[in-house]
């Protein structure tokens, strides 16, 4: 056992004096892809990110191979009392997840086209929370002094609100008026400011915490003592430095977000009907949780694999990210 | 101490505040917008307008936006009396009065006070199970870390954060109550002093997808929190003096991992006991969540108004007891 360890450093002495030139620098991103490409359960969530972001994209498209459509009352399919004609909600080749009961719409289209809803909503309260924290963070953390205070008191005061309470009132006085009603626009860009608005605050706190002690290193005393603008410290000195972080974050917001649209439209305020969301089609299934239980498992598992789907890549990001992490 | 805690209570009652103040304005000028008033609540349909004017009048509502706040904030601690003008139509709110639902033609505060124990029995349920859950699992999966079980337990976990715990609910009951095992009636309420059977049995599902989705929350928190202190520097101190790997974790490993889920757990519960909403709602649960969400629908202000601010006081206070118990527990935090 002892020759294998006395020539082993022989062996590879030279093998690393040839590798030199390779080992010397590689940026933060660079390592963090290297580690991306290797964590196959991260590779899997993005797997499955794509996928729902092809099916939220090509919906009218995948609708019309299977010829159905998410408004389209297919009567036909239910029986005298107006459940679905057969078992899994009348699942065939026509209705690949079968028909709801009562009005008889397709399934299958109306997950699909739930996607979009869901998608869309979710990505861009990400934007705006994201938006949000990252400007008042570093506001906050650069500037200080009143500022400061200003931004910490009304994060601590947001943070006290019960949110998701406020978010339905704020909902449910905006849907009295007819205006909103009509249009699903507006709709959904209201639904992004109520879910994307509250949430600021988490990140904000920790980009002011990240700001507050990057502002201190000796990069950040270099740029100033050449001379640069407060707007180049900003932009070109600290943003890079924080980019690992706000990634990382809105990964894991936007999972979050779209949770929040589901649970929202579950209880009845999101994106209003005929429009299809998948909290909207959970909520109506429960009616029929004891005859048509496949109908409750469609919107459901898409809620869930979605969610998931942003959960295993965002863990895989904050992973590679990590500096503690073994590369 | 005193003098920490005495601050702290004050910045609360800024904090509560700010947030009954927003609150009132958005309900305020909300129906303003959209054309409707409290008072149709209490004068039933297609009332006269004369009567709607004159009802808005003895309740105050005509009245400018930011008396009719100082009034309500003086009802909470003096009480306050509503009158529609006849004599029937007297309504004593005592303190402290969070106004009166002319829909349930009752005080808030009655109302608050009858759904509370609703959601006590929910969140306090919960809280143990995925207490006892999610901090075992999460122990267990950072002790064996990267062994079948910590994979499995992490699938798991990863699952449980996924979940929506109105698909959980309805999941469970399918399973349980409406599929093709009845194993549970389907769920009505009753208080435990009543009937402690029918108390547990309309509970325990509520339990049960209430805690998944935090006990889930918690064994992730729990192995990040353990596997970063079992790499510092005084355990591996500890371990080279000789101690016994029982000891070490029990002795130095754990307390130091687990002091942050006190900060956690706290707000987690405080925000619960203002009304597990989604809860509530799939398990038709009387709570304060339920109450809310259907004050929302009957656009019934008072109740919305004293619910929220009821909510916000929980999650303030839960902050406050948080951070003090934190300075208990952990001796490198020191309160001023």
């Amino acid at each position: 056992m002892t020759a294998p360890l006395d020539t082993a450093p022989l062996d590879d002495a030279p093998a690393v004096a040839a590798a030199e030139p390779q080992i010397a620098g590689r940026s933060l991103g660079q390592i963090a892809w290297g580690r991306l490409r290797r964590d196959k359960v991260a590779l899997v969530g993005a797997g499955m990110i794509i996928f729902f972001v092809l099916v939220a994209i090509f919906a009218p498209l995948l609708c019309a191979i299977f010829d159905v459509d998410p408004e389209t009352n297919y009567t036909d399919q239910l029986d005298d009392l107006g459940f679905p004609d057969g078992p899994w909600a009348n699942a065939s080749w026509d209705h690949p997840f079968g028909v709801e009961p009562g009005l008889g719409r397709d399934i299958f289209a109306r997950t699909v086209y739930g996607a979009r809803y869901s998608l869309t909503i979710a990505l861009l309260a990400t934007v705006l929370t994201v938006g949000l924290g990252v400007v008042a963070g570093i506001i906050a953390g650069f500037r200080g002094g009143w500022m400061d205070t200003l931004i910490s008191r009304s994060m601590d005061i947001l943070l006290a609100f019960p949110v998701l309470l406020f978010s339905i009132a704020a909902l449910v006085i905006v849907g009295q008026a007819q205006w909103y009603k009509e249009s699903v626009l507006y709709q959904i860009l209201f639904m992004t400011f109520v879910i994307g608005f509250f949430g600021w605050p988490y990140i904000g706190r920790i980009i002011r915490g990240q700001v507050l002690s990057l502002r201190e290193k000796e990069f950040v005393d270099a740029a100033r003592s050449l001379g640069a603008s407060t707007n180049r410290i900003l932009f070109k000195e600290l943003l890079p430095n924080l980019l690992p972080i706000i990634l990382v974050y809105s990964t894991l917001i936007i999972p979050t977000n779209i949770l929040a649209e589901a649970a929202l439209s579950f209880l009845g305020v999101g994106l209003q009907p005929p429009t299809p969301t998948w909290g909207q089609m959970l909520s109506d299934s429960r009616a029929s949780l004891q005859l048509v239980p496949s109908y409750v498992a469609v919107p459901g598992m898409a809620i869930f694999l979605c969610v998931l789907a942003f959960n295993l890549f965002g863990d895989g990001l904050r992973d590679a990210f990590d500096p503690k992490g073994t590369q | 101490m005193f003098r920490y805690i005495v601050r702290r209570l004050l910045g609360a009652v800024v904090v509560v505040f700010i947030v009954s103040l927003v609150t009132f304005f958005l309900f305020a000028i909300g129906p303003k917008i959209t054309g409707s008033s409290p008072a149709y609540l209490y004068v039933g349909k297609n009332p006269t307008p004369e009567l709607v004017a004159a009802i808005e009048k003895s309740f105050g509502l005509d009245q400018p936006l930011v008396k009719q706040y100082a009034d309500y904030m003086k009802g909470i601690v003096a009480g306050r009396t509503f009158s529609d003008g006849t004599p029937d139509g007297v309504r004593e709110c005592p303190a402290p009065c969070f106004g009166y639902s002319f829909r349930y033609k009752e005080p808030v505060w009655t109302l608050i006070k009858d759904r509370f124990p609703v959601t006590l029995s929910l969140a306090v349920g919960a809280a143990i199970l995925w207490l006892v859950l999610g901090l075992s699992v999460g122990i267990l999966s950072a002790l064996k870390k990267g062994t079948v079980v910590d994979r499995a337990a992490m699938i798991i976990a990863l699952a449980g954060v996924s979940l929506p715990v109105y698909f959980t609910g309805l999941i469970l009951l399918y399973v349980f109550v409406y599929g093709p095992i009845r194993f549970l009636p389907p769920p009505t309420y009753k208080p435990l002093t009543e009937n402690p059977v029918a108390w547990f049995q309309s509970l325990i599902l509520a339990w049960i997808a209430l805690a998944f989705l935090y006990a889930a929350l918690y064994a992730r928190l729990t192995r990040a929190n353990m596997l970063d202190t079992m790499s510092e520097d005084y355990i591996r101190t500890a371990v080279s003096k000789g101690l016994t790997r029982r000891k070490v974790i029990s002795k130095h490993a754990l307390r130091a991992a687990l002091t942050p889920i006190i900060t956690i757990f706290g707000l987690d519960l405080g925000a619960l006991l203002g009304g597990a909403i989604l809860t509530e709602k799939v398990f038709s649960l009387p709570g304060l969540g339920y109450l809310s969400i259907d004050a929302i629908d009957k656009q019934d202000l008072p109740v919305i108004m004293g619910v929220t601010i009821v909510a916000a006081l929980f999650i303030v206070l839960a902050n406050i007891i948080v951070d003090v118990l934190y300075g208990v527990v952990d001796p490198r935090v020191r309160l001023s």
